[in-house]
Formats: structure tokens, C-alpha cells, sequence
């Protein structure tokens, strides 16, 4: 074997990618070979230097965040497919057009159609549409990011996707599932934090009438607080969080307020709502004269590692409270 | 692949979003830690970790076991992450919320890159150290760069890499030489 090959196998060695016949060869060779010892300590040091210097430090902060924004995308993509998928059956019933000739003509009668559909469709919902504003001349809608998807000559058919945005002014009852539902959507799809704060309001309100109501007869969109759990765990913005959790405690507890609670205190890096989790928790065990062992496991582990005083105080007290050592 | 797994699949498939969050939940830190070391930031790697899951919800159903669901989605991470740079302003809208990144983004991973203990004469000469490893990264080409990763910063195996970058073990092992040898001639003043 040559030079080469050895530095190769080098390589190799040092990526714990050799067999262990491969490896006494190597070792016999860099006892002859003078050249091939030094190359192994450089390429060692090499290795080394790079290894120090690795890039692969993703904390749970920046992993909370890739999710929360995925899931905030995921969740408008889903809304505006429903919405395409509707234009696309109703399109599929009345038009059939099969010549090549006419891609084109298809094209625009689809848009067309959808931005007939948006203007004037009032659906079965009973909600007060109060006024839309555009400030395109020629139309309601505004389309942009036309993607082809398939435009398939031989079947004169083509499939696209494209953004269509329509400014719309609504006024209803909180108690109409359609309005929550749209809030609840908001919550989680907005961008901006101090409408997503106003959306909580509105949705903690709406939380706290419904509170009262006998299970499985409540009129509460099952949106609204799942839309809730999800900004109180990943929701960017602190006081959406806040709000979040104090409307959740208007909900009958349950399981999974329980569970983003304890989400909430092992990591949201805010120690306020990491008290707020633990006072969620602590009016929970009053009214139901009990905790479970996770919580408690999670609560002794906030004792141990929180690095908040009063957090790691207010947890030792919950348990106080609950007689639990 | 365990029975859970699989369980969780095809209710994904079947349009179950709990299970599809609980799989890819087992997975994810993984995709964005491949992501971040290639593409070296936060928000890009964001970025990357959205169009991967965005990715595999739109063809999880086309998933028909032929292999284990981490190889495939490994594999969809590395074909996003290769076409990513070329392809940076077409994926730049599916950012949607910068906000999040004004309160916890940069600051933080910047204090988590300098490492407690250390001079300021040794954080210059990691922080040099660290340019130069990410010059010589530059020259390489997308596969190059992502083998690089996958082995020196993900510690995946040569055979694992070329299942998921589905290319011979020969491929691999070219593109990390060649990878290696950039480096070398980038960090040549402290090896000397």
C-alpha cells in the first residue's frame, strides 16, 4: 500500500470508521513510517481543533421556538387549503375543460371563480359581516404567489396554489363557535403580539362564561383552547402566555391544563409564569383535594434546579400545602 | 422502528395532528441540531426545521415503511438543508413570526458560544479558529459541506451518512477527504 492510502486510512482511524484488522495495519505502518506518524499528529490536531470548535448547540429555547413557529405555519396552511379545497370541488363540478389550448383560459376563470367565492359567499354562517376593504380597484382579493403545482397538457387540467387575501370586517357573539373559532385561529396565526393579547382577552372571556356549564353540553369551539394550551407553550411573547394560563383556569382542569402547566414550569424561562404554573396548579389541588405523582416529581425537581428563589419557595410550599414530603 | 412508532405513523397518515406532533417529536431536535450545523445560525435553522416538517406532513402519507421514519427524515432534512442556500428567498416567507427572535434569538446564543473559564486572548483565538473552519466550509459544495457535518459535528457513521444522503460509502468518504483538506489548508497557521 501507498502513501496515500495510509493518510486515507488515517483519516479513517481517527473517525472510528476502521476495522480492527485495519487498524493494526495501520498501527504496524506508523511504527515504520516516520512520514505517516507525522501526518496522523496533524491530522489529529486537525481533528481536534474542529471538533472544539463544533457547531451543534441547540438549547430547548431555540427548539420551543422552531416549534411554535412550524406549528403556527402548519396551522395557516391548513386554513387556507380548507379554504382552496372548497373553490377546487365546486370548480371540478362546472368546469371540465380538456384542450390545451384552453390552460390559459382555465387559469383565469379559477382565479376568477375563487375571488367570486370569497366576495360572495356568505356560507351558512351566521356571522355580521360588516364591510370588506381592498385596495385593489378592480377587485376584492388580492392573489399573489401563483405556484404551479402541475399543469398537465395531456389532460387539460392544471393545479396551482397561490395567497388570496381579503380584508374583512365581522361583528358577532362571543358565544358563536364560527367567531371563536376565527380567535382561536387568531391566537395562534397572528403575528403581531398585542393583537394576539387582545385575541386572549376576547378568548379568556369567552372561557370564563362557558366555565360554568355542565360537561359536553358547553357551546365552547374545542379550537378555542386548543389554541390556548398552544400559546401557552410557545407563544414568543410573555404576557400572551400570562393571559393564556389565567384563561385556561377558567376551563374546567383537566389533564392537559395540567400537563401544559408543568410544561410551563419546567421550561418557560419567565419565572413569573413559572409561578403562575405552580398557582394554577396549587388552586387545581384545592378543588380537586389532590395531586398526582408527576406533578409532584416535576414540583420536587423546581425545588432542586429551579434557579428562581421565589419559584423554587412557591413550589416547596404547594407541596407543604399538600402535605407532601 | 417499534410498534408505537409505526402506530403513531399511520394515524399521522391518517391525518391525526397529535400523533404526527408526537412523532416528529421524538426527532426534531436532531433535524434542527443537523440544521444548525450546516447552516450556522438560529433563525436560518428555523427556517430549515419549518420546510423539513412542512415537508414530511405533505408526504408523510406517501411513507410506505420501505425504511426506518428517522432515515427518511433525516434525508428530507439534508435535501432541504442543500437546496436551502440556493433557494434562501423562496423558503425567506415561511419565517412568519420575527418577533420571537427579537426576545430570545441572538443574544443568548451568542453567550452560549463563549464558554465559561475562558481569556479573552483564548475566545479571539477560538472566535478566529471558528471563521476559519467557517471559510473553509464556504468553499466546500452542499454535499461536501453536509457530509463534513454529518460526521465531524452530528457523529454519524460513514455507512449512515450514505443511506441518508443516498450515495455510496465511496461518495462519503471522497467528500470528507476533500472536505478535510480544506480545512487544512484554511487552518494550516495552527497546525504548523
Amino acid at each position: 500500500m501507498d502513501h496515500k492510502i495510509f493518510k486515507e486510512m488515517i483519516q479513517l482511524a481517527l473517525l472510528d470508521e476502521l476495522n480492527e484488522e485495519e487498524m493494526k495495519k495501520l498501527h504496524q505502518h506508523l511504527i515504520e513510517c516516520s512520514e505517516c506518524q507525522s501526518e496522523y499528529d496533524k491530522q489529529s490536531k486537525l481533528f481536534s481543533i474542529i471538533n472544539k470548535n463544533k457547531k451543534d448547540a441547540v438549547n430547548d429555547d431555540l427548539l420551543n421556538e422552531a416549534r411554535a413557529q412550524f406549528k403556527r405555519k402548519l396551522n395557516y396552511d391548513l386554513s387556507k387549503q380548507s379554504l382552496l379545497e372548497k373553490a377546487f370541488r365546486a370548480l371540478r363540478t362546472n368546469v371540465w375543460i380538456y384542450r390545451r389550448s384552453a390552460l390559459a383560459g382555465a387559469f383565469s376563470l379559477v382565479i376568477g371563480f375563487l375571488a367570486g367565492y370569497l366576495i360572495f359567499s356568505t356560507g351558512t354562517s351566521k356571522l355580521n359581516v360588516l364591510g370588506e376593504r381592498s385596495g385593489a380597484e378592480n377587485g376584492a382579493v388580492t392573489i399573489s404567489n401563483v405556484r404551479f403545482l402541475n399543469d398537465s397538457l395531456n389532460t387539460g387540467e392544471v393545479e396551482f396554489s397561490f395567497d388570496a387575501v381579503k380584508q374583512v370586517t365581522m361583528k358577532g357573539k362571543l358565544s358563536d363557535p364560527s367567531i371563536q373559532k376565527i380567535l382561536a385561529e387568531a391566537l395562534v396565526n397572528e403575528k403581531n403580539p398585542g393583537t394576539r393579547i387582545q385575541t386572549v382577552n376576547a378568548l379568556a372571556n369567552i372561557s370564563d362564561k362557558q366555565a360554568g356549564q355542565i360537561p359536553g353540553k358547553s357551546n365552547l369551539n374545542p379550537k378555542v383552547k386548543s389554541a390556548l394550551l398552544t400559546a401557552l407553550k410557545y407563544d414568543g411573547n410573555p404576557a400572551v402566555r400570562m393571559e393564556a394560563l389565567k384563561a385556561l383556569l377558567n376551563f374546567p382542569f383537566d389533564n392537559e391544563i395540567n400537563d401544559a402547566l408543568l410544561f410551563v414550569l419546567q421550561h418557560d424561562k419567565n419565572s413569573g409564569l413559572r409561578v403562575a404554573a405552580i398557582n394554577g396548579l396549587a388552586t387545581a389541588m384545592q378543588n380537586e383535594k389532590r395531586i398526582d405523582p408527576e406533578t409532584i416529581k416535576i414540583l420536587n425537581q423546581q425545588i432542586k434546579n429551579d434557579d428562581n428563589e421565589y419559584v423554587r419557595i412557591r413550589a416547596a410550599s404547594l407541596l407543604k400545602e399538600g402535605n407532601i414530603q | 422502528m417499534t410498534q408505537e412508532e409505526n402506530n403513531l405513523i399511520i394515524a399521522a397518515q391518517n391525518g391525526d395532528k397529535t400523533a404526527f406532533e408526537e412523532l416528529i417529536y421524538r426527532y426534531d431536535k436532531n433535524v434542527l441540531g443537523i440544521a444548525y450545523s450546516y447552516i450556522g445560525n438560529n433563525e436560518d435553522a428555523k427556517d430549515i426545521y419549518q420546510e423539513v416538517f412542512l415537508r414530511v406532513y405533505k408526504g408523510i402519507k406517501k411513507f410506505e415503511f420501505r425504511s426506518e421514519f428517522s432515515t427518511w427524515l433525516y434525508r428530507v432534512t439534508t435535501n432541504v438543508c442543500l437546496t436551502y442556500r440556493s433557494q434562501k428567498k423562496k423558503f425567506a416567507y415561511s419565517s412568519l413570526d420575527e418577533e420571537i427572535s427579537d426576545e430570545d434569538g441572538e443574544q443568548r446564543s451568542l453567550a452560549d458560544t463563549i464558554a465559561d473559564g475562558e481569556s479573552s486572548d483564548e475566545r479571539a483565538l477560538g472566535s478566529e479558529i471558528s471563521e476559519m473552519i467557517d471559510n473553509g466550509l464556504e468553499k466546500l459544495s452542499p454535499q461536501q459541506r453536509m457530509v463534513f457535518t454529518l460526521k465531524h459535528y452530528k457523529g454519524y457513521k460513514i455507512k449512515e451518512i450514505s443511506t441518508i444522503m443516498n450515495c455510496t460509502e465511496g461518495t462519503v468518504k471522497n467528500y470528507l477527504f476533500f472536505a478535510t483538506q480544506k480545512m487544512r489548508e484554511n487552518l494550516k497557521d495552527f497546525l504548523d
